[in-house]
């Protein structure tokens, strides 16, 4: 019988948006600079937070809606 | 390609995160959306569409029991993604047309289900090295 190598394992640290997103309202969209280093839009609305991002000079925003705090993906959310 | 797991938010661990395009005609937006194979297609709120100008009004109805543990409706609608590389500008992959359903009370930016993103993407999770790795099974949507 001939021995298995090893699976190689590869590390990696998780990015981590989360210090960014923690005052965002749940249910909030917040749009993030293109690095999403930093917040440059929060509304309800996706158009609003868009916007909100144009007005901040970011003009490649990425969105994100934050979820509700009473549900979940099979996931704990507190 | 390679891509990292992200820590969205404060109370959740790290999860398959993408940075991806949708685009209906010249109307685009630029979303952070879940890999999820749980979801039977690419889900977004139906605010979504509209800021896409996507009419929903005469789209087939898709009934599915989803994030908020009730009997959800959504509307299909088919339009181009894009996948974004880590850097959240360059493209991935070439655009791929997807059946999105759009759900007028759905609580996250967006899942990527089974019917548009695993049947073009083929998905690999390396959960405890917080890496996944996805690669199209049409190799004509490679870019490389």
């Amino acid at each position: 019988m001939s021995e298995k190598m090893p699976a190689t394992r590869e590390f990696t640290m998780p990015r981590d948006l989360s210090g960014i997103l923690k005052d965002a309202p749940p249910g909030a969209w917040v749009a993030l600079s293109h690095d999403k280093t930093h917040v440059v839009g929060t509304a309800k609305s996706i158009e609003a937070a868009s916007l909100q991002a144009q007005f901040n000079g970011e003009r490649d925003p990425v969105l994100i809606k934050i979820p509700l705090e009473d549900e979940g993906m099979a996931a704990g959310v507190k | 390609m390679k891509f990292t797991y992200t820590r969205a938010f404060p109370y959740t661990p790290p999860r398959p995160y993408l940075d991806i395009v949708l685009r209906n005609g010249f109307a685009t937006t630029k979303l952070i959306a879940l890999v999820d194979s749980g979801a039977d297609y690419p889900i977004f709120p139906s605010e979504v569409a509209r800021s896409l100008d996507i009419n929903l009004s005469k789209a087939p109805t898709w009934p599915f029991s989803g994030t908020s543990g009730k009997p959800q409706e959504a509307k299909l609608a088919e339009l181009l993604l894009t996948v974004l590389r880590e850097n959240g500008s360059d493209h991935a992959f070439q655009e791929a047309t997807v059946k999105c359903a759009f759900c007028d009370d759905f609580s996250l930016s967006g899942v990527l289900g089974q019917k548009g993103f695993f049947s073009t993407f083929k998905t690999t999770f390396h959960q405890p090295d917080n890496w996944f790795e996805i690669d199209p099974w049409d190799s004509r949507l490679r870019r490389d």
